[in-house]
Order: structure tokens, then C-alpha cells, then sequence
């Protein structure tokens, strides 16, 4: 998918949220839409330059280059992180639908178990899934990082924790 | 004032706010040291513990962490060419060289020290700009302020990195977001799908979370797995020396100083900006500036005294106005919202004692900073490698736990989850995530400003408030003039480009 295709596909959804928000913003009093009726129309207009922008000029003209405009400085040179990949990811997108996947994975767990025996299973999942650790090493920090997060949180901070959707089934 | 100057000192001088402010400076060291992670996302992961304590000791925790960061950023910039933050960047162009050159111990001395003079430059501005300020402060009315607040917006928008359309979209969705929930003023509730949890509205705290250190931690695991390495020569100098260096170019220090202050008073140019501008008018003003970019000492002194004195000049439009200097500043400002210290005058009349805590804590967390800095300096020039593998799990757990312990609500995980898939996205597509967060922050300023001004002074009150109109008129010339600047700049080019064309075919 071309950088330009990605950008139109961004764009629409953004477009459709702030349709989506005039038309909310629309049902409210007068005073409840003093401020969000112009912020929507003023978000679809601006959305909508942006997606003819990017589709008619080759290059984005409408930057403003602060740093050059106030040192003359054109090219500083780019930090490391920048130019030394020393192993390129060779999928990126199929690392950002992994870390999204981790993300969805972390918060399912939990949903359905509470954040401490989440915070264990996703941690110690992650570094045997990635290889930091061994499988047994991994446990072990795990239920080292768990228990510190417990102490920290509940202990504490005295926080009422959440024990998950699966609790009631656990315990009697 | 004096009673208020001794006040602020004496409520930091309890257990929990000494204890705080050790925790905040030893855990902003360690955070800014992490390549990836840098002060926002510091702050990020602090909020969910700003609740239930001493105002002044979580001030220490926030400011003292806030502070200790800037310093860690450059110590990756200056040892691994890998800046902690953009505000660090410019370290890398000397710093680094340094290093090389076996000189890191030097360079780290440099930059504690520079910080440091900085910090307390930053510090003593604030606490003078405060008789300076307040009679201009109480002489405006709230639609003076509410042009104030647009034109915070409209500056942020303009002096966004990248494009400008898109910090503004990024601007008006900020805002958006902000109107989820109760409307304070009518009591309509808006956005809310019949969604309870949506009534009270989606906590700033848990945004922020999700916008900065989820994503920050997506960006890293897709990055993949990089590991900085670098072979650690032997020293060639002390980290005194380093510290003989930045007394020595005293003038330096007080001009990049000078330069941090303006830098952080004006909205929306952020530190990054400082960094840059700092070294540029160091190798300007320097009589040997061929030195520059090859391990001059110069390089490293004057970034870092302006991002220590940026600190205090930022703080003051914050705490004054409401308005955020730049993104940490903004950050901050959720956290002084979420501890019930709201912006404005109060914070300069009933509030005096506050501010002047927040004064010394900028003195005494510079201080601990730079002190540990110089006793870790020699370890840290020997640091062979760091791995941020092992981070993702750990700073995303804390990330959702914190989540989870803002409001002690399950929903809060998703919510900043949902934003963390936001700030990737956004980051990716260029669409500035400080613009995000400003526009969220100003929002509610900009709503209660503007029904309060229609009560007092009638639909026209543009009209009839003089001040109001000159600084409307002054809004529309600072958004237009970057647009008419490029247009300019388009319209050379062309005739330029014709003109040589024309000479080619001949």
C-alpha cells in the first residue's frame, strides 16, 4: 500500500469523525454547541485542504521549518536511532499488527483476570515469546515485576483492585 | 511576596515532599536515560500517583522527575548518539564527537553543570516575573483570556513540526475530545453515547498515558529490536574538567540561559526548538567556529543551559495563563488539573506559596540532579550497551496498571489503550500529538471564556473590548503569516526557477 494511499485512508476516517461529530454536535442546545459546531466545521474544512493537499502537490508545501527558519541550520545531522537499523524490520507491518495484537492480548487478560495476574502472564508471555529470557528466567521476573506492581498499587497506594470478569467463576 | 517565598520552602521541607523529590529526580534519570522514553512519558506513567498526597510533595515528584529527564536525554545524546528526546538533539552534534574522542566524562560534567546553571536561571526568572506579571494578569478579563487561549492554539499550530494542516486538524481534534461528557455550563451531556463512563468525560491523565507511553512502547517493539552498542575507549579527561568548562564560558551559560527563558515563555515553541537555536548561536558567536560539530565543549554547554532554563520560563505562561509552553509543559498542566491547581491569577494572589514551591523545587531538583549526574558521570562514560527489549512489557504494564489506578476504573484501561492505538497512528501519519493534547487542554479554557465574556459584555464583545479586538487582529496575523511566508516563498521560487529556464534555453 503506496504512503499516499495511507495517508487518503487516514484522512477519510478523520473526515468521517468530524461529520460524525457535526452531526451529534447538531442535536445539542444552543449553548451546548457554541463551541463544538464551529470546532467540527472548522476540523472538516481543514481535513478536506488536507486530503486535496496531499493529493495534488507532490511534496507537503505547507511545512514551516522552525528549526531551519531560526538557526539556518538545513540538515542536522540524524541521530542514530535514525540511521542505524543494525537489522532492519523486515515486516513492518506485520510487527505493527503484532504489537497491536499485544496490546489487545494485554487488555483482554485483563478484562478477565485483573491487572496483577495480567501484568504476570503478558510479561513473562512477551519475554519468552521474544527470546529476552528463558521460558523458566522469564517466569521468575515476572512474578518478581507482579509482585512489585502489587505492593506499589495495592499495598501502597491502597488500590481497590479490579480482579476480573472470570473472578466470580473462580472464587465461591 | 516574602512570606510567600519562605512558605513554599517550608512545605517542602517535610519527609513525604524530600522522599517525593528524590524518588521523582532518581526515577527522571533513569527514565531519560531509556532511548525511547524522554520526559512526557515520564510524567505520563506519574500521573496516576499524583492523587492523595501533600500538594508540594507531588509537585516535588512531578517537577523534580520533569527536571532529572532533561539531563538524561543527555546523556544519550552525548554517549550514544541516540538523543533521550527531541529537545536533546542538539547534543548530539558535539557531544558525541566528545565521546570519540574520550572525552565523555568531560562532556557529562559540561552538560550537568550547564543544566544546572540553567535550571536556577530558569528558577530565578520565574520568581521575578511574578510581581512583573500579576498586575497584568488581574487587569485582564475573561475575553481577554479567551483570545489568549485561541491564540495559544493558533501559535502551537503554526510552529508544529511537520505540516501545519495537520497540526491544526490535530488541534480541532484535540478539542473534540474534550467535549465528551458533561457540558459545565448548560449541563447537557454531550458525546455519550448512553455510555455512563463516557459522561464524566475521558480523563486527561489516561489520555496522556495512552497517547505517549503506550505508543511510545508500540513504536518501539515495531522498530524491532535495537540494541545500542559502543566500544568504551579509555577517558582521556575528568568530569571536573567538564565542570571547569561550563564556569569557564560563563557568557555562554547566560546567554543560552537567556535564549531558554524566551523560548519557553512563548506557547508552542517548544524545547526541541531551544536546543537547536542555542547551539546555532553558539557556533555563530564563537570565534573558532570550525570547532563546532568535531567535539566542542561550546556545543554541549549551550543546549543544555537552555533546556535547564526553559523549565522555569515555560512554567510561567502555564501557571499564569493556562497556556502550555509545549508538549511536557502541557502534560504538566493535566497534572496540576488533576491535583485541583487551576491556571490564572489565583495562582499569583491565594496560590503565591505554590508557585514559589514550584521556584525552589526547580533550585533543589537541579541540584540533586546535577550532583548525582557528576557522581554517576564516570560510571555512565563506561555504560558499554542498553537494550530497550525488556521495556515494552515493563512500561506498558505500568502503563495499563496506572491506567487502571487513575480512577480506579476498568473502562480507563481500554480508553488508553484506544489512545495508545491513536498516538501510534498519529505519530506514523505526522499529525503532531502535542497539538492533540494542547487543543485538549484548552478546550474547556476556550468554552467557560467564551459563555463567560457573551454574559458580561453581550454577543459583540469583540467589538467592544478594544484589548480584546487588538489581540484578534494579532491572532489573525500570527496564523496567516506563515501561509502568506510560503506563498512568497512559492511565488519566488517559480519567478526564480522561470528566470533560470529562460537563461538555460538561451
Amino acid at each position: 500500500m503506496s504512503r499516499r494511499l495511507q495517508e487518503n485512508i487516514v484522512a477519510t476516517v478523520v473526515l468521517a469523525v468530524f461529520i460524525a461529530y457535526l452531526i451529534t454536535t447538531l442535536s445539542f442546545g444552543n449553548n451546548a454547541r457554541l463551541v463544538p459546531l464551529p470546532i467540527a466545521i472548522l476540523g472538516i474544512v481543514l481535513v478536506l485542504i488536507q486530503l486535496v493537499k496531499q493529493n495534488l502537490t507532490e511534496k507537503e508545501k505547507l511545512e514551516v521549518n522552525i528549526l531551519s527558519s531560526l538557526t539556518g541550520i538545513k540538515n542536522p545531522s540524524p541521530p542514530e536511532e535514525d540511521k542505524q537499523p543494525s537489522t532492519p524490520p523486515p515486516h513492518k507491518s506485520r510487527r505493527e499488527i503484532q504489537a497491536i495484537l499485544f496490546v489487545i492480548i494485554f487488555v483482554g487478560l485483563i478484562l478477565l483476570l485483573g491487572p496483577v495476574v495480567a501484568v504476570f502472564l503478558f510479561s513473562s508471555g512477551f519475554l519468552s515469546f521474544t527470546g529476552h529470557y528463558p521460558p523458566i528466567k522469564a517466569i521468575w521476573f515476572s512474578a518478581l515485576f507482579s509482585v512489585a506492581l502489587y505492593l506499589l498499587f495495592a499495598v501502597a497506594l491502597q488500590l481497590q483492585l479490579y480482579h476480573g470478569i472470570l473472578a466470580p467463576l473462580i472464587t465461591p | 511576596m516574602l512570606e510567600a517565598i519562605i512558605s513554599g520552602l517550608t512545605a517542602l521541607a517535610t519527609p513525604q515532599a524530600m522522599l517525593f523529590m528524590i524518588i521523582g529526580v532518581s526515577y527522571g534519570l533513569m527514565v531519560g536515560i531509556l532511548p525511547g522514553l524522554g520526559g512526557i512519558v515520564a510524567i505520563a506513567l506519574l500521573l496516576p500517583f499524583t492523587y492523595g498526597h501533600e500538594r508540594a510533595a507531588t509537585l516535588a515528584l512531578l517537577l523534580g522527575a520533569h527536571i532529572a529527564t532533561i539531563w538524561g536525554g543527555s546523556v544519550t545524546s552525548i554517549l550514544f548518539k541516540v538523543p533521550g528526546a527531541a529537545k536533546s538533539l542538539a547534543l548530539v552534534f558535539d557531544g558525541h564527537p566528545m565521546t570519540q574522542q574520550g572525552h565523555a566524562s568531560r562532556a557529562l560534567g559540561a552538560s550537568a553543570t550547564a543544566a544546572l546553571l540553567g535550571g536556577l536561571m530558569g528558577a530565578i526568572f520565574l520568581a521575578f516575573s511574578i510581581p512583573i506579571v500579576r498586575p497584568v494578569m488581574l487587569a485582564l478579563g475573561p475575553s481577554e483570556y479567551l483570545m489568549m487561549a485561541l491564540w495559544g492554539l493558533t501559535i502551537i499550530a503554526t510552529f508544529s513540526e511537520g505540516s501545519l494542516l495537520k497540526g491544526m486538524i490535530a488541534t480541532s481534534a484535540g478539542i473534540m475530545i474534550a467535549y465528551v461528557g458533561m457540558d459545565p455550563v448548560s449541563g447537557t451531556p454531550r458525546f455519550w453515547f448512553g455510555s455512563i463512563y463516557l459522561l464524566d468525560g475521558i480523563s486527561f491523565p489516561v489520555a496522556m498515558i495512552g497517547l505517549f507511553a503506550v505508543a511510545e512502547m508500540i513504536k518501539l517493539f515495531v522498530k524491532g529490536n535495537t540494541m545500542i552498542n559502543r566500544v568504551a575507549g579509555e577517558e582521556k579527561s575528568s568530569v571536573f574538567d567538564g565542570v571547569k568548562d561550563a564556569f569557564r564560558h560563563w557568557w555562554l551559560v547566560v546567554r543560552s540561559s537567556l535564549l531558554g527563558l524566551w523560548v519557553g515563555v512563548l506557547p508552542g515553541v517548544g524545547a526541541s526548538v531551544g536546543g537547536i537555536a542555542a547551539y546555532a548561536q553558539a557556533a555563530q558567536t564563537s570565534k573558532t567556529p570550525e570547532r563546532f560539530g568535531n567535539g566542542a565543549v561550546e556545543g554541549v554547554i549551550a543546549p543544555d543551559a537552555t533546556l535547564g532554563a526553559n523549565e522555569g520560563g515555560g512554567l510561567m505562561p502555564t501557571l499564569a495563563f493556562g497556556i502550555p509552553g509545549g508538549e511536557s509543559m502541557a502534560i504538566l498542566l493535566v497534572a496540576f488539573l488533576s491535583m485541583g491547581i487551576v491556571p490564572g491569577p489565583q495562582m499569583l494572589t491565594t496560590e503565591l506559596d505554590l508557585v514559589f514551591s514550584m521556584v525552589w523545587i526547580i533550585v533543589i531538583a537541579n541540584i540533586i540532579t546535577t550532583l548525582i549526574g557528576l557522581a554517576i558521570s564516570s560510571r555512565l562514560a563506561r555504560l558499554p550497551t542498553l537494550n530497550p527489549n525488556i521495556m515494552i512489557p515493563l512500561v506498558l504494564s505500568v502503563c495499563l496498571f496506572g491506567a487502571f489506578a487513575t480512577r480506579g476504573l476498568v473502562e480507563d484501561v481500554l480508553v488508553a489503550s484506544f489512545f495508545g492505538g491513536l498516538g501510534y497512528v498519529m505519530d506514523k501519519y505526522q499529525y503532531s500529538r502535542a497539538n492533540f493534547v494542547i487543543g485538549m487542554v484548552l478546550a474547556e479554557m476556550i468554552e467557560r471564556n467564551l459563555h463567560i465574556s457573551l454574559g458580561l459584555y453581550g454577543d459583540y464583545f469583540v467589538l467592544t473590548r478594544p484589548i480584546t479586538l487588538a489581540m484578534l487582529i494579532f491572532i489573525i496575523i500570527t496564523t496567516a503569516l506563515p501561509f502568506l511566508r510560503q506563498q512568497r516563498q512559492a511565488l519566488y521560487k517559480r519567478f526564480f526557477f522561470n528566470k533560470k529556464n529562460k537563461q538555460v534555453k538561451e
